[in-house]
This record gives structure tokens, C-alpha cells and sequence, in this order.
């Protein structure tokens, strides 16, 4: 019992720094920006954040730091996308690639170094529920946070999933288990892209182009719906659509522009289908996003 | 062009002596600098 305890906090603790990282990928992803360095800016948040709180002595002061040096990085990303209408995946792989280098080099400094931890504040009454209390409600700040007003069920989900493969790793070992080391190293990974696959897998079948065709005409309560599947499906053709099934709002990606970037947002309240369900303060931050572009392109 | 970045990159590192992160950084300069530069504007 004590380490399923073990390995569900560590899950929920080690999943929050990642979930952080996902929520901001999706926020982006669903406003038609792909950043494949997201990896980058979270090295280079991890090392501004850990400068700072080390420097300072203070770790709030390290996560301002944190998340003001991934955001530098990723305005790097915004501006070539965004204002030079620049390659994504190039633009992402060139952020990668530059935090890993600055992370590497300037790094050094602080290995072995340690810092202050945000302090876990217990939430009065529900801490003390059994297991629930311990996972939930007796972590740090940033921790609950993560559960008070977003509702990002899926990726807390698979934060969590990697979160928890990551706790179950020590956990073994100190429980004398003989696993190899290396297996130990990629379970997170493997476990995590396993799982994609398998609910991307659905995914996949559930695109418009390869669904059976609807028999009826586009006419009635559902002619919206449908209106727009095809909609996505000719975005998508076209090389608009991100993995998300949302059609680009940025004519450099190749999607059709403002009709299309509003056709997402009202599908981004009312499509269960496109994976929306459950991210509330999500579909709120995607609109204003899109809103803000449209109004840049004007 | 990454790749040729990449070669080029590996073989400045190894004549050179420069730390691995000296070249990931100089090729992330490089690609922001073409990137840059190749895109449009917006306005």
C-alpha cells in the first residue's frame, strides 16, 4: 500500500512540470502553432529557475525566473513563426536545438548544487483522506494550482502516466527489484508513446476522410457538424490541420484564414468528437489567442 | 541544410576542441539567422 502511495504522489509531483509544459503545447497547438521545441524551453526554464532560486535563496523567485526563460525561448519560436511566418517544425527543431546547447554550456556551473524546494502545504481536512490525502492535497503550491481552475483532463492524464512511470523507477530499486537500468531509463517514454498509440490509433479512425460517409444530406440539427468535418478534412488536405484536428489560423501553415480559424473556435466549445471535452479555461485562452492573431493579420 | 550544419558543426568541434554546446548553440543561431531571413513579413 505504501508504495502505490509512493509512486501516485511522485506521479502527481513529478507529472505537474510536464503537465505545465503539455497545457502550454496545447493552448498552442489548438491556436494553430506547433512548437517542437517545447523540450528546449522547459531545459531552459528548468536552468533560468534553478540560477535563480539558487542565487537568490528564494524558489519563487525561481519560478518567475523559470517561466520568464522558457517564454524568451519560445518568443524566439513566435517571432520566426508568427512575424516571419517562418517553417514550424524547423523553427520548433531550431529551439530544441538551442536550448539544449545554451543548457549544456552554461549548466555546468550548477551541477551538484542544491536549492530550496517549494515547501508542500497540506490542504486542511482533505490531507488527511487516506491515499487521496497524501497523493492530492499534501503537495506544493504550483501542484494544486494545477488543480484549481484548468481542467486539462487529458494532459494531466498523460502527464501523470509519465509522472508515475518516472516515481515507479526508484521505488523499485530501493525495494531490491531486478530490473535493468536502462529498461528502468525508457519505461516512461515507452509507456507513454504506447498509450498514444493506442488512443491515436482511434483517433486515426475517427478522421473525417477515413470515416464511413454520412447517408444523410447536410440538413437539420447535425448539418453544422458536418459542414465543418468536411471543412477540416479540405484544411487538412491542404496541409492547414494540426494533429488536433483544428484547421491552421496562420496562412503560413496553409490554412484558409479567418473562416476557418472561427469554424475551430466554435468547434473548439462544441466538439467532444475533436478531443475538446474536459479542457474548459482551454477552449477560453485558444479563442483569445486566435482573436489576437486575426486582429494582427487586419 | 540541417545536415549540413550538422557536419559541418561536428567536424568545428572536433578540430577545433569546442564543447558540444558551442556548436548546437552556433547552429541554432545560424537557423534562426536563415529563418529569419528567407521569411516574410506580415505587414
Amino acid at each position: 500500500m505504501s508504495l502505490v502511495v509512493d509512486v501516485l504522489a511522485g506521479a502527481v509531483r513529478g507529472g505537474t512540470s510536464v503537465m505545465y509544459a503539455g497545457l502550454g503545447e496545447t493552448v498552442s497547438e489548438r491556436a494553430g502553432v506547433i512548437n517542437l521545441g517545447t523540450e528546449g524551453c522547459m531545459l531552459v526554464g528548468a536552468l533560468g529557475g534553478f540560477a535563480a532560486a539558487y542565487e537568490s535563496g528564494n524558489p519563487w523567485v525561481g519560478v518567475l525566473a523559470g517561466a520568464a526563460s522558457g517564454g524568451l525561448l519560445a518568443l524566439v519560436h513566435a517571432v520566426l513563426c508568427v512575424s516571419r511566418r517562418a517553417n514550424q517544425f524547423a523553427s520548433g527543431l531550431n529551439v530544441l536545438f538551442l536550448g539544449l546547447g545554451l543548457t549544456s554550456l552554461f549548466g555546468t556551473d550548477y551541477v551538484g548544487k542544491q536549492i530550496n524546494a517549494l515547501n508542500p502545504v497540506p490542504i486542511p481536512l482533505l490531507s488527511q483522506i487516506p491515499v487521496l490525502g497524501p497523493v492530492l492535497f499534501t503537495q506544493d503550491p504550483l501542484t494544486s494550482l494545477s488543480f484549481a481552475t484548468w481542467q486539462p483532463l487529458r494532459v494531466m492524464a498523460g502527464a501523470y502516466l509519465f509522472g508515475a512511470a518516472l516515481a515507479l523507477s526508484p521505488e523499485l530499486q530501493a525495494g531490491g527489484v531486478g530490473i535493468n537500468q536502462f529498461a528502468l531509463d525508457v519505461l516512461p517514454f515507452v509507456l507513454t508513446l504506447l498509450v498514444l498509440a493506442f488512443l491515436g490509433r482511434r483517433t486515426l479512425l475517427s478522421l473525417p476522410g477515413l470515416a464511413r460517409p454520412a447517408a444523410d444530406p447536410p440538413s437539420g440539427r447535425g448539418a453544422g457538424r458536418v459542414d465543418y468535418l468536411t471543412h477540416f478534412a479540405d484544411c487538412q488536405a491542404a496541409g492547414g490541420g494540426n494533429r488536433f484536428g483544428v484547421p491552421s489560423s496562420v496562412p503560413g501553415l496553409g490554412g484558409c484564414g479567418r473562416r476557418c480559424a472561427e469554424i475551430g473556435t466554435s468547434a473548439a466549445r462544441s466538439g467532444p468528437e475533436r478531443g475538446a471535452r474536459g479542457t474548459g479555461g482551454v477552449n477560453g485562452a485558444v479563442a483569445a489567442v486566435q482573436r489576437v492573431g486575426r486582429r494582427a493579420r487586419r | 541544410m540541417l545536415a549540413a550544419l550538422a557536419v559541418a558543426g561536428d567536424s568545428l568541434q572536433l578540430d577545433s576542441g569546442l564543447p558540444a554546446a558551442t556548436v548546437n548553440i552556433l547552429t541554432g543561431l545560424i537557423l534562426v539567422a536563415v529563418l529569419g531571413w528567407t521569411g516574410r513579413r506580415t505587414r
